[in-house]
């Protein structure tokens, strides 16, 4: 153990004074599951711990790990996790999984690491859930409460993993964002779990003005501007953002213009008709008592005089209307580095 | 020096003139050509010159030829014997018939007391085209003329009903003569191209000069005073080929009207449209321009010869409502012109009809789209 520990110890100063990453360590040996490099444990508590992950690990073949430093120097904690775990091959099987927490006590930060299967069992709404569980814990220094804590949620969340339903957000939304053109335009906003199983949630808009809601998910565009509809069920809201694009008076300037412009044919024709009823009217000409044919020409001649040229520079037109984005919409899953790992990290 | 009001033009290729302070002489903007002041007024002044005396040739001419244009024949003894005429005391009108025939009343006021009156001094009229349209003719056009009429108050057709109709020669002047002018037109073409992130448009300016002269034959003026004008011309043309020589032979059955405008009177008007024509000619030689304007042009008409006819016209004078209508008919030809009255009833009904219409397609379009 004390072995382990000075190595972690040199690891630790190489990797704050050293921009690298080098071998020197040069160890092989994977850590232990628990491994409490920064002495918050009693023997019997690690060893307790130590027992549980490594049945966890066996059990459901992803690496369970907890990992506490004293410090991570200059680094940032997921970049040193991430650092650690190819270091020291903290990965469990094929795809190298693994869920981690690691405490750096230093300035107190925390991250939950997942690797490989990890990855899919543990979604960035499923550690934000540990996260939530263990703080209270971490926070009155309660080390071997908050780790317990830890253990038995990667135990039930793996679990629900093996069945196929991963601990994730309870419900999207069917649209992160929609533009209404007209007010009174509507459309219909459901929720559902990621499997598909519809969820009952209760709705609200952001803006009535723009755009409300009623009980069903209905929405209905009332005038021109942007706004989200929320769903709020089992303690989580997701949402979905509006923009209506003509105003009230819109609608009806446009009824207006059609209108006015209705009347344009109307006129032309009852006119027409109108000039139908008076047939008598001097002639202009005596077109009918000559001939083209008797037109004598005496001077026909086309001068030309200058040219001007002009040039104007062209607009560009503004790009796309903005409105993409889901906005604050969550969408499920687990966002994954290119290390092709996620993280879930903060302070306690 | 006179106060600048007018822009002069560059006698090469009519651009602006600008005084240039340094060198103190006029320079044209485009081609630019230097000229004194002093060159440019006198050119002015004599352009100015040349118009006016141009102008005053023109007139003389013009009267000259009126005055010169011969016009009709006497009548002979035996014609003479075969006619008879009557005098309006109500309204002057003169009235020729053939001597079996009878005027029983004016045919312009309806007075029935006409007197009759001497033949002497008047002209023998050189053509006449027959009657080709009987009264029946003109009857079943006046019903065709009410059909497809939209507007026309629907008791119109059946309770209007016919005062009079009568078929009668109306005497006209057919002048023939040459117009003769010349128009000078300013003209551009356009084309337009991009280059890069700019629109580039050139634009060539042109003048064209045209002059000539435009033959006419038998440009037909009323002249009658009695005889609404706008009714003898809108009926229209007349077709020549059947313009035969004057025969009282034709008479019998209907009646004529002596003539009361001379022909120095009508000519006139046969010159005003017979420049219109010209001008229409000359604009109709420029081709290949965007857009063309007239600048500048001058016609004139001189008569060569008025020839007096009799054309064949049929007047309708129906009434309703207490308001006379009246129609004529192109005794040869068939046309028949008059005006109508307008039902303001119908007419709102059709405009809001077709509006709602129009209202309705255009909004059930907009909300396809």
């Amino acid at each position: 153990m004390k072995r382990i520990l000075l190595f972690l110890a040199a690891a630790v100063l190489l990797l704050a004074f050293l921009p690298g990453f080098t071998a020197l360590a040069a160890d092989e040996d994977t850590l232990p599951y628990v491994t409490d490099a920064a002495n918050l444990l009693s023997e019997s508590e690690a060893e307790t711990l130590q027992q549980k992950a490594a049945e966890l690990t066996e059990k459901y073949g992803i690496a369970v790990r907890i990992l506490t430093v004293s410090s991570i120097g200059q680094n940032n904690i997921e970049d040193f996790a991430e650092a650690v775990f190819d270091q020291y091959h903290l990965g469990y099987g094929d795809r190298n999984s693994c869920i981690m927490l690691l405490l750096s006590m230093e300035y107190r930060d925390y991250d939950i690491f997942a690797h490989g299967y990890g990855n899919d069992a543990f979604t960035d709404y499923g550690k934000g859930l540990i996260a939530d569980d263990i703080i209270p814990e971490l926070k009155v220094n309660d080390w071997y409460g908050a780790f317990g804590v830890f253990l038995q949620d990667c135990d039930e969340y793996l679990a629900k993993a093996a069945q196929g339903e991963p601990v994730d957000i309870p419900f999207v939304l069917n649209s992160f964002d929609y533009s209404f053109t007209d007010p009174g335009d509507t459309f219909q906003l459901y929720a559902a779990t990621l499997s598909g199983k519809p969820v009952s949630v209760s709705w609200r808009s952001s803006d009535p003005g723009v755009a409300t809601v009623d009980e069903n998910g209905l929405v209905t565009a009332v005038n021109r501007g942007s706004a989200r509809i929320i769903a709020y069920g089992d303690g989580f809201s997701n949402e979905c953002c509006v923009w209506v694009e003509n105003s009230a008076n819109a609608a009806a300037t446009r009824t207006l213009l059609h209108g006015v412009i209705a009347l344009i044919p109307a006129l032309i024709a009852t006119l027409t008709m109108k000039g139908k009823m008076k047939t008598v009217h001097r002639q202009r000409t005596a077109a009918q008592y000559t001939g083209w044919d008797q037109l004598n020409l005496q001077i026909n001649e086309d001068r030309f005089l200058h040219r001007s040229v002009h040039r104007t520079r062209i607009e560009s037109n503004s790009g796309p209307r903005a409105g993409g984005g889901g906005g604050g919409g969550s969408h499920g899953g687990t966002s994954v580095s290119s290390h092709g790992s996620s993280h879930h990290s903060g302070k306690f | 020096m006179p106060s600048q009001v007018t822009n002069y033009q560059c006698p090469a290729c009519t651009g602006p003139l600008k005084y240039d302070p340094q060198s103190g002489k006029l320079v044209c903007e485009y081609c630019e050509s230097v000229y004194d002041p002093k060159e440019i007024e006198t050119l002015y002044a004599q352009k100015e010159a040349e118009a006016e005396a141009a102008k005053k040739k023109a007139d003389a001419q013009y009267a000259q030829a009126v005055a010169q244009m011969p016009e009709g024949s006497p009548w002979s003894e035996a014609e003479a014997n075969g006619l008879k005429v009557y005098n309006c005391p109500s309204c002057g009108a003169e009235i020729i018939c053939e001597a079996t025939t009878a005027a029983t009343s004016c045919i312009y006021c309806g007075n029935p007391t006409v007197v009759p009156g001497q033949l002497g001094g008047m002209l023998k009229p050189d053509f006449v085209i027959p009657f080709q349209k009987t009264r029946e003719d003109a009857l079943a056009a006046l019903k065709q003329f009410y059909q497809g009429k939209k507007l026309l108050p629907k008791a119109f057709s059946q309770a209007s009903h016919m005062e009079e109709i009568k078929g009668l020669y109306v005497p006209f002047w057919l002048f023939d003569g040459k117009a003769e002018g010349r128009a000078i037109f300013n003209a551009s073409n356009s084309r337009s191209w991009t280059e890069g992130s700019y629109r580039v448009t050139e634009t060539e300016y042109f003048q064209l000069d045209r002059a000539g002269t435009l033959n006419f034959q038998h440009v037909p003026v009323d002249a009658s005073k009695n005889m609404k004008d706008d009714y003898m011309e809108s009926i229209e043309p007349y077709d020549y080929g059947e313009l035969k020589p004057f025969s009282t032979a034709y008479l019998p059955g209907f009646l004529a009207d002596k003539y009361d405008v001379d022909a120095k009177e009508s000519a006139p008007r046969a010159s005003d449209r017979a420049k219109q024509s010209f001008m229409d000619a000359l604009a109709g030689t420029v081709n290949g321009y965007a857009s063309v304007g007239m600048r500048e042009g001058r016609a004139d008409f001189y008569p060569s010869k008025a020839s007096y006819a009799l054309l064949p016209v049929w007047m309708l004078h129906t009434k309703w409502q207490d308001k006379d209508y009246y129609f004529a008919m192109n005794g040869q030809t068939g046309k028949l012109v008059g005006d109508l009255p307008t039902s303001k009833g119908r007419f709102w009904a059709w405009f809001g009809g077709i509006w709602a219409a129009v209202f309705a397609v255009i909004e059930i379009i907009s909300r396809l789209l």
